[in-house]
């Protein structure tokens, strides 16, 4: 077996993100939010609705990594402005992506944690700004990672002194077609052996399919994980990306029932 | 209704041959050689091939026929669509060869079934016939022994003779458990089916459709594995062919997938779990043993397959942890806790699970009536309670050598004796303690190395109805003074924590002859707590 990659000396304390400590301990954490900002209202519909159902944290894309150039890219600056306005209204914290170091300082302004996406989870100078942020990170693992380049890059992130660093299982490509990606779920327990990081798992990108979001969260929640961060819209299919894999803020309550049962099934509550 | 859109014809299972070769003789007109596929407590045949125009409407007429259905996917009799809602299979022992009794059901909406291999176990029948009372208790119904032997080669040793077989389907079906063997050629299937109540087709062999066809052949269930570069299409497809040629009795297993990490083995695909589900009436296991990085990470991967809808597990079971590149085995201690945790799991998503029904409202008033449900082993009675099985902590163990003057009599005055002092807990509570002696002059001498690794505990023994347990008695801290002191030595540090207490004493005999001296302590305040009807206290937060 391998030795251990992280060592954080205060896991028991998990990583805190506005006032929410996510990890080993702590109830389960419901990140939810659309994919992108596209305007206050449609943020602040979903907003409302997560909240009421029990998410505690808000996510959502002001700088989007796209796949095609000509894909909607995100509001950037705006899009951070009407989170920050609309988790302020709800007392809420915001995770949110960074795509560059550059960009690290102005999405610290507004966001209560850093996410580095899957794409960019090799980007060293990235991974540097934002362990030098003195905010916690949300570290996607990259989509043709292996659990030892994931702990390796929290490690980068870790030894510059941050050590506010959780660890998402978002899926990665093989080659069935009827998916987007595929959730690795022995990666849960297995980074929890190894390292003190809190694991949560994204079943919207991991799955890319709505029908199989709520299973995988449920699978993720029983194989250990601290928390799940799910995509929710309230019109998917209007939705300017990801609109397939995402939730609809209606049917978010029914979501988060399922997860509270199989949270109480572990041992945990949310 | 689209003149050429696949269909499937759902027949009354109970009609007449008669009336079925009529059904299938229209039928062969549209598709030649179309046979009826039975499952349990249905039948039906495919319509048409696809390609040339079919008027279903024809086929509703006949008396046999209880609807025609239409079906999108590539498969047909394997498509949800067919039932609208997941379907049972029944697994039956077959004595020489015929069904007779079923021990379990996978599927639809039967509790878990779990399948368990172990090579440890499968190498010979004293050591199955140890695992198998144990494992049917944990809740198995299905014993994985392995691959035949084949009938043209020779000699390779991990292969299942028949004498060997023979002899494990007895301990088996002794035990009701169904006995299950993987075939990897069609030359095997007469002497697998003599002795097998279940036939497993192996990843590699998923697409080797000559075998699949016989396998459509045989009315025994059988065991689809995934191939490790199969997308979920095509391993539907392949269960078609079983399906196709006949049985119905097809049960899937997610057995991983190659990915980008070769060096891996293959990975585990939870989204093919609801995926499947999603897609076929057919019963789905998951086989977290063959895809585990390491045996520590087989039980979360077991229960997150059951969160995510599968309708049962394949484990790998062994004496001890192990790595092997066969698959990762799990040790029994960790496999009953595992089967226990899967309880509360499978509620969660609709399911049950388990041999033994908790009753909550019949709870116990204190730590002293609990004490006195002398039925049940401590750990059920604490699960009963709790909800949530205890974990067991040996806290030391030793052995004494022979004379030991004040235990026997009643234990043998020349035998070592196995003494250990153990807790069961929830999490940081300590919910009792616990002082056991074993006579190891009296019991296997496999099963006394197996508790002495702590691969196995007595609550487990316990709960065989062969070991008789006698001479109860009953007190509080203060009525005898020797079992505080003996706690005080066994626990040392800890008593505070215990105090106050009420125990219990007993014998627990085997074939008459006294073999163990237990004594079990729980600590009154924790027990009054989580007794409490109107405390809202749950035991994680104890």
């Amino acid at each position: 077996m391998s030795r251990r990659l992280v060592e954080v000396p205060s896991s028991r304390v998990g990583v805190v993100v506005a006032g929410v400590a996510i990890g080993d301990g702590h109830p389960i954490r419901v990140i939810g939010g659309p994919c992108s900002v596209e305007g206050l209202e449609q943020f602040r519909e979903t907003a409302v609705a997560v909240k009421a159902a029990g998410a505690v944290l808000l996510r959502g894309g002001a700088f989007k990594p796209r796949t095609s150039p000509y894909s909607f890219q995100g509001l950037g600056e705006q899009g951070l402005e009407i989170m920050r306005e609309v988790a302020d209204e709800l007392g809420m914290g915001i995770v949110t992506e960074a795509m560059s170091a550059e960009e690290v300082p102005l999405v610290r302004r507004y966001a209560d944690m850093v996410q580095i996406g899957a794409r960019n989870m090799d980007n060293r100078s990235l991974l540097e700004a934002a362990a030098d942020s003195d905010c916690p990170v949300l570290l996607k693992r990259g989509l043709t990672a292996t659990v030892d380049e994931v702990l390796a890059a929290a490690e980068f992130i870790v030894v510059r002194g941050n050590d506010r660093v959780v660890i998402c299982e978002r899926g990665s490509r093989t080659f069935e077609p009827s998916t987007r990606n595929s959730v690795d779920i022995a990666a849960v327990p297995e980074i929890k052996l190894r390292s003190d990081l809190p694991v949560i798992v994204d079943p919207s990108h991991g799955t890319g399919r709505r029908d199989l979001v709520a299973p995988v969260a449920l699978a993720a929640i029983a194989a250990g994980a601290d928390g799940v961060i799910v995509e929710v819209h309230p019109q998917p299919e209007a939705a300017l990306s990801d609109g397939s894999q995402s939730l609809e803020a209606t049917k978010f309550p029914a979501f988060m029932s399922r997860v509270r049962a199989m949270a109480l099934a572990v041992g945990r509550s949310v | 209704m689209e003149p050429s859109a696949p269909s499937v014809l759902v027949l009354d299972p109970e009609a007449s041959e008669s009336e079925l070769a009529d059904v299938v003789a229209a039928a062969a007109e549209l598709l030649p050689g179309v046979r009826v596929t039975r499952g349990d407590a249905w039948a039906a045949v495919p319509l048409g091939d696809g390609v040339r125009p079919v008027d279903g409407r024809r086929f509703e007429r006949l008396p046999s026929v209880r609807r025609v259905v239409q079906v999108s996917a590539p498969y047909r009799l394997a498509s949800r669509e067919l039932f609208g809602e997941g379907v049972g299979i029944e697994v039956p022992l077959c004595e020489d060869g015929a069904p007779e009794a079923s021990v379990a059901v996978l599927g639809g909406r039967a509790p878990l079934g779990v399948i368990v291999s172990s090579r440890w176990a499968a190498a010979s029948e004293s050591r199955f016939q140890l695992l198998a009372p144990l494992l049917r208790e944990a809740g198995c119904s299905i014993f994985h022994a392995g691959q035949i032997a084949s009938a043209t080669e020779r000699g390779a040793s991990a292969e299942l003779t028949p004498d060997l077989l023979r002899r494990l389907r007895d301990v088996a079906h002794e035990h009701e458990l169904a006995l299950c063997v993987e075939v990897s050629d069609a030359s095997q299937i007469p002497s697998a089916v003599q002795f097998a109540d279940v036939l497993q087709v192996g990843s590699r062999n998923m697409q080797d459709f000559s075998l699949l066809r016989e396998m459509g052949r045989t009315e025994r269930p059988v065991l689809l594995r995934r191939g490790a570069g199969a997308t979920v299409e095509e391993f539907l497809l392949a269960a078609e062919y079983v399906l196709l040629h006949g049985n119905g009795r097809v049960i899937l297993c997610e057995s991983g997938i190659r990915t980008f990490d070769a060096l891996q083995k293959p990975r585990f695909e939870i989204n093919a779990v609801p995926l499947i589900k999603h897609l076929s009436h057919l019963p789905l296991v998951a086989d977290p043993s063959q895809t585990a990085p390491h045996a520590a990470t087989v039980p979360a991967m077991a229960r997150a397959a059951v969160a995510a809808g599968a309708d049962g597990l394949v484990l790998e079971v062994g004496p001890e942890a192990v790595y092997d590149p066969g698959g990762v085995a799990i040790d029994i201690e960790t496999t009953r806790r595992l089967l226990a945790e899967l309880r509360p799991i499978a509620r969660a998503v609709g399911r049950t699970f388990g041999t033994f029904a908790v009753e909550r409202h019949a709870l116990p008033p204190d730590a002293a009536a609990m004490l006195r449900l002398t039925e049940r082993t401590l750990a059920q009675t604490i699960e009963s309670i709790t909800d949530v099985p205890p974990y067991l902590e040996v806290v030391s163990q030793w052995r004494l050598a022979p004379p030991v003057r004040w235990l026997s009599p009643p234990l043998s005055p020349d035998g070592e004796i196995l003494a250990r002092c153990t807790s069961y807990r929830t999490g940081s509570v300590r919910l009792s303690c616990n002082l056991s002696y074993v006579d190891l002059a009296r019991i296997d001498p496999t099963l006394g190395a197996l508790l002495e690794a702590k691969h196995l505990n007595l609550g487990q023994l316990f709960v065989d109805p062969r070991i008789e347990k006698l001479k109860f008695e009953f007190g509080t801290e203060e009525t005898a003074a020797e079992i505080d002191e003996v706690f005080r030595r066994c626990f040392p540090g800890e008593l505070d924590e215990l105090s106050p207490y009420v125990w219990r004493r007993y014998q627990a005999a085997i074939g008459g002859v006294v073999t163990f001296l237990v004594i079990e302590a729980l600590p009154v305040r924790v027990w009054d707590r989580l007794l409490d009807p109107e405390s809202a206290m749950t035991v994680q937060e104890a």
